[in-house]
């Protein structure tokens, strides 16, 4: 079965994050050095000239880092914090059957976007979620072997017809 | 469609933002262009000068070495509540506003009393700055004087009497007031 969450994932998710988080605050830091430098040249004749190079260096340092931390790091520590999770979990026993998506994916709040699945067993429907970040490789209405973290799919195997 | 919602979600953080940067490099630039009264000299003009930074950047070269700072700011300047204007080191003031501005400034130090032509009680004041007769006054590059028919009147150039750089003030650190009233009359 092809598993889903790895350890190798939570690497990936973890580096992703630090290195977000560490985008933003370099960003930070660099546009208001740039910044204590530029007033370090203020004079009296250079003080009107070098005010807005300076509020326009420290805003857009800021809106870049803002943009980073709200867009990739928040994300992204959401991700890892998420497949952490689930590799603590222990996976249920296989099922097979079909799988029906219940409506686009959504937003978790302070966590990851995750689509509704529902899947037909032979025991009966169960209503299983996915990560979005996976829903391209699962196929839907195709008969799968399918095993669960949380109710979240971490293995997934596509059976063939005469198997 | 779903980051360009996420950005505009962010817009209150971001214009925040800008509000901040606005406010710290405000006054961290209003900190850094002013220094002690002992370190600057002050001119305050009682007339337009819209060239008031590169007049003090003049007046800063030629006194290069000896203070540290020149400020010349138009009266204007102190609609914004600036207590300074009391504090200046020289005035350039128009004759009819000599006697409303009349405790802001010092009788003139000994070694401007020969080119003294505006006295009040016998005390020598003011040096002419602009003479409306002529036509003619000093720093007329950067000073806007009041030229009309109807509005000319004389200008006077006066020494504050809070100033730190009057070498006839009790508390003086200095005489560069009267080197610097010396550049101004000598300034085109």
């Amino acid at each position: 079965m092809q598993p889903l969450y790895t350890p190798a994932l939570e690497r990936r998710c973890r580096r992703a994050a630090q290195g977000s988080l560490l985008l933003a605050c370099a960003l930070l830091f660099c546009g208001w050095a740039a910044c204590a430098y530029l007033c370090t040249r203020v004079r009296t004749g250079t003080a009107a000239i070098l005010f807005p190079p300076v509020l326009i260096l420290s805003t857009a340092s800021g809106w870049a880092a803002i943009l980073v931390f709200f867009l990739a790091y928040r994300p992204a520590r959401a991700e890892y914090r998420h497949v952490t999770g689930i590799l603590q979990e222990e996976p249920s026993a296989p099922r097979e059957g079909t799988l029906t998506w219940m409506g686009g994916a959504f937003q978790v709040p302070g966590s990851i976007r995750v689509r509704k699945a529902r899947l037909d067993a032979e025991d009966g429907p169960a209503t299983l979620l996915l990560d979005e970040r996976f829903f391209r490789g699962i196929p839907e209405g195709t008969p799968l072997r399918i095993r669960t973290r949380r109710q979240f799919i971490a293995d997934y195997e596509v059976l063939h017809e005469d198997g | 469609m779903r980051t360009v919602k996420r950005i505009f979600s962010l817009v209150p953080l971001l214009l925040l933002w800008l509000m901040l940067c606005v406010l710290v490099w405000g006054f961290v630039f209003t900190r850094i262009t002013d220094t002690a009264p002992e370190n600057k000299i002050v001119l305050w003009v009682n007339a337009s000068v819209p060239r008031a930074t590169e007049m003090a950047v003049q007046l800063e070269e030629k006194l290069a070495g000896r203070i540290k700072m020149v400020q010349v700011r138009p009266f204007g300047y102190a609609l914004m509540g600036a207590d300074s204007i009391k504090n200046a080191d020289l005035y350039i003031v128009r004759a009819a506003d000599v006697d409303t501005y009349r405790d802001w400034f010092a009788p003139l130090p000994a070694a401007l009393r020969e080119e003294c032509t505006l006295s009040r009680e016998g005390v020598a004041l003011g040096i002419t700055a602009y003479s409306a007769a002529d036509r003619f006054g000093i720093a007329e590059e950067y000073i806007e004087y009041e030229t009309s028919e109807e509005n000319a009147q004389d200008y006077y150039l006066l020494v504050g009497a809070s100033s730190l750089h009057n070498p006839d003030a009790e508390n003086a650190v200095d005489g560069l007031a009267v080197d610097a009233a010396r550049l101004l009359l000598n300034m085109p």
